[in-house]
């Protein structure tokens, strides 16, 4: 039922037409610098609010980057899509109030997002910039439920809080359609490619599917999903101990004892991306 | 299409190079193909390892981004004045191996930073593999350094061939070339040690079989021990001497008590005529003994400072083996052994005769003392004669007890004694042989044995009729 929903009711935001060009555009292999810099420049905000992340601590570049052509060469055409998505994902979380805190939410999505490109490098995922964007999109089943149904979602954070059960498990329970399967939905309303489809799908469970043509990501946004409950905890909006899929060990090719070691490059990864979690990307007097 | 195309070669390319420089030539092909550059360097360490064209890319302009990039691990397109400076990381996991900077008045597109990437990441792999080939190869001359170093030799045998050989085994093959067919021969494949003798060096050899990737090789290692034989041996002649003094006091002491013995009671005791000979025949058969004793220990000093003389002389070797044969008629007598002599005529010779009768004597005496009592007809045969119109040879045949084979080869060494230890069972010095041998040889003869434990022994001696050195 919810599935059918996010698709027809108006309370959810759809990446507008500038933000479907910036993706389409993004996507094309022959795309040039230019090209894309005019395609966001339509919208007056979002250059502006693009070129604030570029600077940011998290991409820590040698010098400041005030032209959105370079920025597009020297961080990638596919990082400053990720971005442009950003925006667009920090204006729909915020497009309404409800009863949960929607800033709280965003910090989780962006945590997710860099601790996902962080895992990907450390072990050698090639698509980093996929791992970020779907990171960011892994919880947007959340936010499509908070929107449609803004009391049943605040009442499942709170018995999530007091129980210190998880959404995922809470739902499971109720048999009712958990927030990745809405979640998947969503983003294939929003004609996202499958592979965030699926990694928003398997995000909780990647063991689901094993056979996921994309297991490899879902496994590593899972991991980063994981981790960033543990060091934000209920930013999520769902409390109690994140569940590890043991299914990532045999995907990824790393033993257990390597997540002692992931901790601490993430924890730095974490540091540096202080101000895009907490800061958003309202402010634009920081320019 | 076309990339994908470019990307197999270049992948067929790669596998196939065996140094840096290689894989940076066809990397700057491919790159080439991807997106026309004007100069691109390859960097190492901050160093240019690689250019093409020769010419380097002005460092100010990019230099701040290198350390980022290195983060980063993405290619990034750093704008200038006129176009763009490239700079593609080759890494393996978060290691960057080298650095790719190109200038370019193009810019590049999404399509063309994706398949940089590929590319890097190709490329990060391969040179990883380059880089550990080359790490193995200087271990390994390391590790052949740190081997070289010892004292020991050592070596890996593989499907018999030495496979590797630290220098001091070479220096040992070099020395001795039948050293390797000799360890090969000796050598069971199993693990185990054994010595080798080679001239006067002594060998300790260790085999322990290793396997390598499921080749089965041995591991051989050549350890010099000719000085610890020669203190071994040493060793067992200061024990051989300590274990003469002990004997020969007990030698001398024997007959001196009973010296002392008969003397006291004849002065002590009112005797007659005939027991007081008696008594005195014994005092001077035991002061005989002694006399021998001392003459036996003043030629073994001889011998040891090389100092015996030999007085020549041409004398009747028939007449010689008589007076030996009367000198132990006696003790043949006491043991019941039967005594059969056989002499050629006119055995004329020019020797010690003194010196000669002594070895028929030791010899005599000796396979009378080594009688079997277990048997009836206890027999010496003794037997001289010509074997060549220069040659003369003297058998002492016994069917006595015999000297065990393992024992032959020492009888003939100083103290040497086959009942060894201090058993005292049958008198003697142990010195009687050796003295024996050193007379022959002095007289440029040869003395060999033959004998079976429990049979008896034969001793044959052969000495040259004429004195060569006098003519």
């Amino acid at each position: 039922m919810l599935k059918e929903l996010v698709t027809t009711v108006s309370e959810i935001p759809t990446p507008d037409v500038i933000v479907q060009q910036i993706i389409a555009t993004a996507s094309n292999p022959n795309t040039s610098a230019k090209e894309l810099e005019k395609v966001i420049s339509m919208d007056v905000g979002l250059s502006t609010k693009i070129l604030r992340l570029v600077n940011s601590a998290y991409y820590g570049l040698p010098r400041k980057v005030t032209k959105l052509s370079e920025a597009i060469v020297i961080i990638g055409f596919k990082t400053v899509r990720n971005l442009a998505l950003s925006v667009f994902t920090y204006s729909a979380l915020h497009s309404k109030q409800t009863f949960v805190d929607h800033d709280k939410l965003w910090a989780h999505f962006m945590l997710t997002a860099v601790f996902s490109e962080q895992i990907g490098k450390s072990i050698g995922f090639m698509n980093r910039e996929e791992l970020f964007l779907a990171g960011m999109m892994h919880d947007v089943g959340k936010l499509a439920i908070d929107l449609l149904f803004p009391t049943y979602f605040y009442e499942l954070t709170k018995v999530s809080q007091s129980t210190g059960l998880t959404v995922y498990d809470i739902e499971m329970r109720m048999n009712t359609e958990p927030h990745t399967e809405v979640g998947a939905e969503l983003l294939k309303f929003w004609k996202f490619p499958d592979e965030y489809v699926q990694t928003t799908f398997l995000h909780e469970r990647p063991s689901i599917n094993p056979n996921s043509p994309y297991i490899e990501m879902a496994c590593i946004v899972h991991l980063a999903n994981v981790f960033a409950n543990l060091f934000l905890p209920g930013a999520s909006l769902s409390y109690g101990e994140p569940y590890l899929d043991p299914v990532i060990f045999n995907v990824l090719g790393i033993k257990p004892s390597r997540l002692s070691y992931l901790i601490k490059e993430l924890d730095r990864v974490y540091e540096k991306s202080r101000d895009m979690i907490f800061g958003g990307v309202e402010d634009e007097t920081r320019v | 299409m076309e990339v994908q195309h470019l990307l197999s070669k270049y992948i067929l390319e790669i596998s196939k190079v065996k140094d840096e420089g290689t894989l940076y030539a066809a990397l700057s092909e491919i790159t080439k193909k991807v997106l026309n550059y004007e100069v691109l360097n390859v960097l190492k360490d901050g160093a240019i390892v690689h250019s093409d064209p020769h010419m380097e890319i002005d460092r100010t302009v990019y230099a701040d981004f290198v350390p980022w990039v290195e983060e980063r691990l993405s290619p990034s397109f750093v704008p200038v004045e006129d176009g763009f400076v490239g700079l593609i990381p080759i890494f393996k996991g978060t290691k960057v191996l080298s650095m790719v900077v190109l200038k370019t008045p193009n810019e590049p597109t999404s399509e063309t930073m994706d398949y940089l990437q590929l590319v890097a990441y190709l490329s990060g792999v391969t040179l990883e593999n380059l880089r550990l080939l080359e790490f193995v190869d200087k271990a390994r001359g390391y590790f052949e350094s740190i081997l070289n170093l010892a004292n020991d030799g050592i070596v890996v045998l593989s499907g018999g061939t030495t496979e590797f050989a630290n220098t001091k085994a070479k220096m040992l093959f070099d020395e001795y070339p039948e050293l390797l067919v000799l360890i090969m021969s000796n050598i069971t494949g199993e693990e185990g040690s054994f010595e080798l003798e080679l001239g006067k060096l002594f060998l300790s050899v260790f085999v322990k079989p290793v396997r390598l990737l499921g080749e089965e090789k041995l591991l051989v290692g050549l350890r010099n021990i000719t000085s610890e034989k020669e203190v071994q041996k040493l060793r067992e002649l200061d024990k051989i001497k300590t274990n003469f003094i002990a004997n020969i006091s007990h030698e001398l002491r024997t007959p001196l008590a009973a010296i002392k013995a008969y003397t006291e009671t004849i002065i002590n005791t009112e005797m007659n005529h005939e027991e007081i000979m008696e008594f005195l025949n014994i005092v001077y058969e035991q002061s005989l003994k002694l006399e021998q004793l001392l003459n036996d220990l003043l030629d073994f000093s001889q011998m040891e400072s090389h100092t015996m003389k030999l007085i020549k002389e041409e004398v009747n070797l028939c007449v010689v083996m008589n007076q030996a044969l009367d000198t132990v008629r006696n003790l043949a007598l006491q043991k019941k052994v039967e005594i059969q002599a056989e002499c050629d005529n006119n055995l004329s010779v020019i020797c010690d005769p003194r010196r000669m009768e002594q070895v028929l004597v030791n010899l005599l005496s000796n396979a009378i003392k080594f009688s079997d009592d277990k048997k009836k007809n206890k027999y010496v045969k003794v037997r001289i004669s010509k074997v060549s119109p220069d040659m003369v040879e003297i058998t002492v045949e016994d069917n006595g007890i015999g000297i065990p084979n393992d024992k032959l080869d020492k009888i003939f060494d100083k103290f040497y004694r086959v009942d060894s230890e201090l058993t005292y069972s049958i008198p003697g010095t142990g010195l009687g042989l050796a003295i024996v041998k050193e007379i022959v040889e002095l007289h440029n003869g040869e003395i060999a044995v033959l004998s079976e434990e429990g049979i008896g022994s034969t001793f044959t001696v052969r000495i040259p009729t004429r004195d060569p050195e006098k003519e």
